[in-house]
Parts: structure tokens; C-alpha cells; sequence
């Protein structure tokens, strides 16, 4: 009896966390795509290799959703990591033909820059984030076009090749390493501190935030930036993998982070979610995008699959959210 | 400096400038375009002409704004209804079946949007990334990263029918444009005089207060999102008929431009504000942009970076006027 019940207290305490819905969604999916894929594909998705090669080619979303979760959190947004992340790379790629590795450095400086007129916008000139950083957006992109009049960038520097083919422990490949590193600082960083803590406060209410003794503005920018800095480590990783630099490779890459993001039970209104749902919503885009290569699926059923998942996932957020004030509201009478 | 010179009436003429800033970036943009573009005078009709075509989304758009939400999916639902225009001509032959499934296709998609806002309760800004992406995997199921187009003499068709059709052979009077203004003189008396509009207005102002006064706010803004696909539906089947194809790139990036124009029109992110007539401003400021630099034949990177740039200026000089108000 009493192991019964601490079962179900767990699993109610599992089931209150940030993303466990969407963690549940993606065992079942490797779960299903394991089973069917032999039969359809004849390829094997759950193999030691293939998951290294989804984390090798999606770490660099699970970088900036890092950095875009402390954002989102504060209750703005940073619509302008898909085009940070191509400018930085192309920057990066530009700068190591004749810098060397010192362009690494030098794209962390440049990221931080980039985050730093973000947050300058936004939190110095109070201007609503989503339209600031959509037009900042087209700028950086316009930005990385103009830079190498369209074409692609090849990068040149023997840490590129360390981090792209080389591994820890012979194990563990070095971009996935750098990803657990950004994620573990940035969890820290948002739970044990309390910089952390005061980006909630900001995101749950400015007003009383700001009553209370919080500089809002700049610790909003500090999420910018961090933001920023990101990525520019994904700008690393990502040459790092490709060798070269496309000016549109990363376009559009927002909307994969923010989902991301989101799936991971982070609130777009601002004072709720964590580092680690993020990841969660991460493993669940990554292992999605594969799985559904795995299964033989077009890119556009992956697109509406992808879609309607998300949709699926925030109402069942919300109405389990209602549910259970339903529930309360009954209980009181 | 010319507005402190003129010490009777500097105060009013301050605030007309700042409360109607469209109209003064427009009048700039339009003298200096004149003046400083070889062969831009030549452009008038093609610019008006594109700011019907694009200018439908921005319309739409800014209904959904009014209420206080928002639709990223503009671009994809222009596109997939572009498709559907494709798709019924190609199978029936009948061009006026083929637009009514256009506008009907469109005014779905909105219901789908407005739904997943208003009874799902997701915020709009992930609900359309959400939607957007269920558009363009339909859209990229046709057209596979090219085109789409109906077979032999119906493309002609297309062609001609509708983005074809000029009035006493005069570009100004083209079908497209001629529609577009219906809409716009439509919607702005639908804002000024009608209850529904109103309630558009309040809500995004306070739609707390807006529901205490009687009013089914949700109801309010599951219509915008309507309207919205409807103008959506309709800008597809121009752009269907302009190219005589559904393109897959006819959706990408229009959001932007959407946002873009609106906001260049004095709508407020968080609702309540705006009207057509700045929204029209906005939509012809940003084609005078693009065109007036492809004149100068200035890269297309060049257009994007000088409008997320005015984008944010816009802002700017929208926080610094706004404060003033306030002070």
C-alpha cells in the first residue's frame, strides 16, 4: 500500500515538472520509431552511433535554446539568434583564414557585441523585444549576406578539427561536451543564483520586481548578451562540423530554438520554465527531425507532424493547467 | 529647424509631426525617390500595383495587431492558399471556383489560427510558429522548393484573369489595386463606425475591461484571425495569378514585411492602436524602399538591413514621442 502511494507521489511530482509531458512524448516516439523503422527503412534508430550524429548535428539548438531560455524567461524574446548565428559564423569562418584559432575568441567577443545591442534596445530603450529583435534579425542576416556578397565561407583553423572530429574519452564528441558545459553553467546559473532568481521575478512581474529592488534593465540585457554569447559558440560548433560557412544556412533557425524552448514547458509570458525542460525540448527536435528521416517521412510531413505536435503540447500544457484549477474550484465547495 | 522658426504654431505643428510620422517619413522617402532615382518616376504604377498585391497581408495582419495578438503565419497562408488557387483551377477549370476556394481556403486557416489562440489558449506567438509550420509543409508538398503551376493553356489563363486585368489600359487601374482599395475603405469604415470594430480596438486596450462591458472578447479576436486569413486568401490568389504559379517562396519572409508594415504604421504590439490609412503608409514606405533601391540597383541584402533597420528606428522614435506624451 505505502509503495503504492509513493509511486504515485512521485509520478505526480515527475509530472509537475517543466517538459515531463514532452519528455514522456519522446520516449514514446523513440519507442515507435525503433519498432517501425526496421520495417519501413530497414535502418536501426537506436543505435550508439546514430544518436551520437543527432547530437552532433543538433548541439549547436541546444546551445542558444540555453541562452534563449534565460530570454524567454524574463518575458522577451530574441527573434535574431537564427541570423546571430549566421553572421557569427560566417564571421568566424572569415576571421580564421587569417587569425587562426584566435578567431574563436574573437567570435565570442563579436557575439557578445551582438547581444549587446539587442539588450541595449530592449532594455536600455524599453522597446518591445519581438519587434526589435525581428528587425534586428533581418539586419544581422543582411549583414552576413553582405559580408561575403552570398557565397560560402570556408573556415581554416586546426581547433576546427578538434572540435568537429575530435572526442572526449574517445566517447564523447567535444560539441557535445561544450553543450553540456553551456547547459550545466546556464542551470546553474538560473537556479542556484540569484542573478537566476531575479530573472524570474522580472518574468512573473516587472512591476513588482522593479518595487522591490530589481534592476531590471540590466539584468535583461545580461540575458542578451548571454544570449548572444551562445551563438557564438554555435557559430563554433557549427564550422566546426561543416568546415565552411553558408550566409543562409542558419535562416529560419529561430523558430526550431524557440520551439525548443517552449516544448520544454518554458512560459513565452515570461517567470516559468527551466534549463532543463529546454533540453528536453531539444532531445525531443533532434530525435524528431532524425526519427522522421529514419521512418522515410518527406520533409513536409515533418513539417506538419511538427506543427501539430507543438499545438497538441501547449493545449495539453494549458488545459491541464485549467484541469486542475477545475479540479481545485471543486474541491473547495 | 524650420518648425522653431514658426513660433505661432511650433507646439501644434511638433505634434502633428509626431503623431502622424508615417506621413512625414513617406512624403521624405517619395521626394527624395523622385528626385535622387533615375527612372523612378517611370515606377509609380508598378509600386502601387505591388502594394496591393503585398498589401493584403499587412492589412490582415493589422486586424489581428488591433486585438493585440499576432500571426506569423501571414506568409505561408498566402502561400498555401496560393496552392489551393492552383490546385481547383487545375482540377475543375473554373477560375471563379478556383478564387472562392482561395478566399474559403484562407478564412480556414484563420479559423485554425484563431482557434488555437482563443479556445486552445496558446499564446499567439507560438500558436502561429505552430500553424506555420503545418502551412508549409502543405505548401512544400506542391511546389517542392519551386513551383506549381496548372497545365497548358489554364496558366494563361490564370495569368490574364486577374493580375491582368487593367482598367482603360492604366496600371493604376488594375484589378488588384482596384479590390485592394475596396478592402482598405472597407475595413477602415468597419474600424471607425461598427461595433465589431470597436471592440477590435478595445480588445487590445483592455480586454479585461472589454468582457466586463458585454463583450465576447474571444469571439472579437477569433474574427480577426478570420479576416486575417481572408486578406491572406486573397493576396494568394494575386499572387498565384501574378506569376501563374504557387511558389514556394511566395511565403517566406512576407512576415516580416507584414510586421514591418504595420508597425511603420503606427500599430502598437500590445494592441489597441492604428489605423488603415498609416497602415497604407507603412505598406507604400516599404515598397518604395525596395523598389527605389532596386533602381539604384543596390543588392537585395541592402533592402532587408535598411528595414529592420527604419524597424527599430521606428520604434525608437515611437518610445522618445510616447514619453513625451506621458510626461
Amino acid at each position: 500500500m505505502s509503495e503504492k502511494k509513493s509511486f504515485k507521489s512521485y509520478w505526480s511530482k515527475f509530472m509537475s515538472l517543466n517538459g515531463s509531458g514532452v519528455f514522456l512524448a519522446l520516449v514514446a516516439f523513440i519507442i515507435l520509431v525503433s519498432i517501425l523503422a526496421p520495417r519501413i527503412t530497414g535502418g536501426q534508430f537506436l543505435t550508439w552511433t546514430n544518436i551520437i550524429q543527432i547530437f552532433r548535428q543538433q548541439t549547436y539548438i541546444g546551445i542558444i535554446a540555453c541562452g534563449m531560455t534565460l530570454v524567454i524567461i524574463t518575458g522577451n524574446i530574441d527573434l535574431s539568434v537564427g541570423s546571430q548565428l549566421t553572421l557569427l559564423t560566417v564571421l568566424c569562418a572569415q576571421m580564421s583564414k587569417t587569425m587562426g584559432n584566435l578567431a574563436i575568441p574573437a567570435t565570442l567577443a563579436l557575439g557578445f557585441l551582438l547581444g549587446l545591442v539587442n539588450g541595449l534596445f530592449v532594455s536600455g530603450l524599453k522597446l518591445n523585444s519581438f519587434i526589435t529583435t525581428l528587425g534586428t534579425s533581418s539586419m544581422y542576416g543582411a549583414l552576413a549576406l553582405i559580408l561575403v556578397s552570398g557565397h560560402t565561407v570556408r573556415g581554416d583553423s586546426a581547433l576546427f578539427d578538434w572540435i568537429g572530429s575530435g572526442s572526449l574519452f574517445g566517447v564523447l564528441p567535444i560539441p557535445v561536451v561544450i553543450m553540456l558545459v553551456v547547459v550545466l553553467i546556464f542551470a546553474f546559473v538560473s537556479k542556484r543564483t540569484i542573478f537566476g532568481q531575479r530573472l524570474y521575478a522580472i518574468g512573473a512581474n516587472p512591476t513588482a520586481a522593479r518595487f522591490s529592488g530589481i534592476k531590471s534593465g540590466r539584468d535583461i540585457c545580461i540575458t542578451y548578451i548571454l544570449c548572444g554569447l551562445c551563438c557564438a559558440l554555435a557559430a563554433v560548433v557549427l564550422i566546426a562540423r561543416s568546415v565552411s560557412a553558408n550566409p543562409q544556412a542558419a535562416a529560419g533557425k529561430e523558430m526550431d530554438i524557440i520551439l525548443a524552448v517552449v516544448l520544454g514547458g518554458t512560459s513565452v509570458l515570461g517567470g516559468k520554465g527551466s534549463i532543463w525542460g529546454s533540453v528536453i525540448g531539444f532531445l525531443f527536435i533532434g530525435f524528431a527531425s532524425s526519427g522522421f528521416t529514419f521512418l522515410g517521412f518527406d520533409q513536409y510531413i515533418q513539417w506538419i507532424v511538427m506543427g501539430v505536435i507543438l499545438l497538441v503540447a501547449l493545449a495539453s500544457d494549458v488545459f491541464s493547467e485549467r484541469g486542475i484549477s477545475i479540479w481545485k474550484s471543486r474541491k473547495a465547495k | 529647424m524650420e518648425i522653431k522658426k514658426s513660433k505661432v504654431n511650433a507646439g501644434s505643428v511638433k505634434r502633428f509631426l509626431l503623431s502622424y510620422n508615417s506621413i512625414v517619413i513617406f512624403l521624405l522617402l517619395l521626394i527624395f525617390a523622385t528626385f535622387f532615382v533615375g527612372k523612378f518616376t517611370k515606377n509609380y504604377d508598378t509600386i502601387v500595383v505591388e502594394a496591393s498585391l503585398y498589401g493584403f497581408i499587412a492589412i490582415g495582419l493589422a486586424l489581428v495587431m488591433i486585438t493585440g495578438n499576432i500571426d506569423l503565419s501571414v506568409g505561408f497562408q498566402l502561400a498555401a492558399a496560393s496552392v489551393i488557387t492552383v490546385v481547383v483551377l487545375d482540377s475543375t477549370g473554373s477560375l471563379p471556383l478556383a478564387c472562392a476556394a482561395a478566399i474559403l481556403s484562407g478564412a480556414l486557416m484563420g479559423a485554425i489560427n484563431g482557434m488555437a489562440v482563443t479556445k486552445l489558449g496558446i499564446s499567439p506567438l507560438i500558436a502561429t510558429i505552430a500553424t506555420n509550420y503545418i502551412y508549409k509543409g502543405f505548401v512544400y508538398f506542391f511546389t517542392k522548393d519551386g513551383s506549381f503551376y496548372p497545365e497548358g493553356e489554364l496558366r494563361n489563363t490564370l495569368k490574364e484573369s486577374i493580375a491582368g486585368v487593367e482598367f482603360f489600359g492604366s496600371e493604376f487601374l488594375a484589378l488588384t489595386v482596384i479590390i485592394f482599395i475596396a478592402a482598405l475603405v472597407i475595413l477602415f469604415f468597419v474600424l471607425r463606425k461598427t461595433k465589431f470594430g470597436v471592440s477590435l480596438y478595445i480588445s487590445g486596450d483592455n480586454a479585461e475591461a472589454g468582457q466586463l462591458a458585454g463583450i465576447n472578447i474571444s469571439r472579437v479576436q477569433f474574427w480577426a484571425y478570420v479576416l486575417c486569413g481572408i486578406c491572406c486568401g486573397i493576396a494568394g490568389m494575386f499572387f498565384a495569378s501574378k506569376s501563374g504559379a504557387a511558389v514556394y517562396t511566395q511565403g517566406e519572409g512576407r512576415d516580416v514585411f507584414a510586421i514591418s508594415a504595420c508597425v511603420i504604421g503606427g500599430i502598437k504590439m500590445a494592441g489597441g492602436k492604428g489605423t488603415m490609412v498609416n497602415v497604407l503608409l507603412g505598406i507604400l514606405i516599404m515598397r518604395i524602399i525596395s523598389t527605389g533601391m532596386n533602381l539604384m540597383l543596390i543588392p537585395a541584402a541592402w533592402v532587408d538591413f535598411v528595414s529592420g533597420a527604419m524597424l527599430v528606428g521606428v520604434l525608437i522614435i515611437d518610445r522618445f514621442t510616447t514619453l513625451k506624451k506621458e510626461n
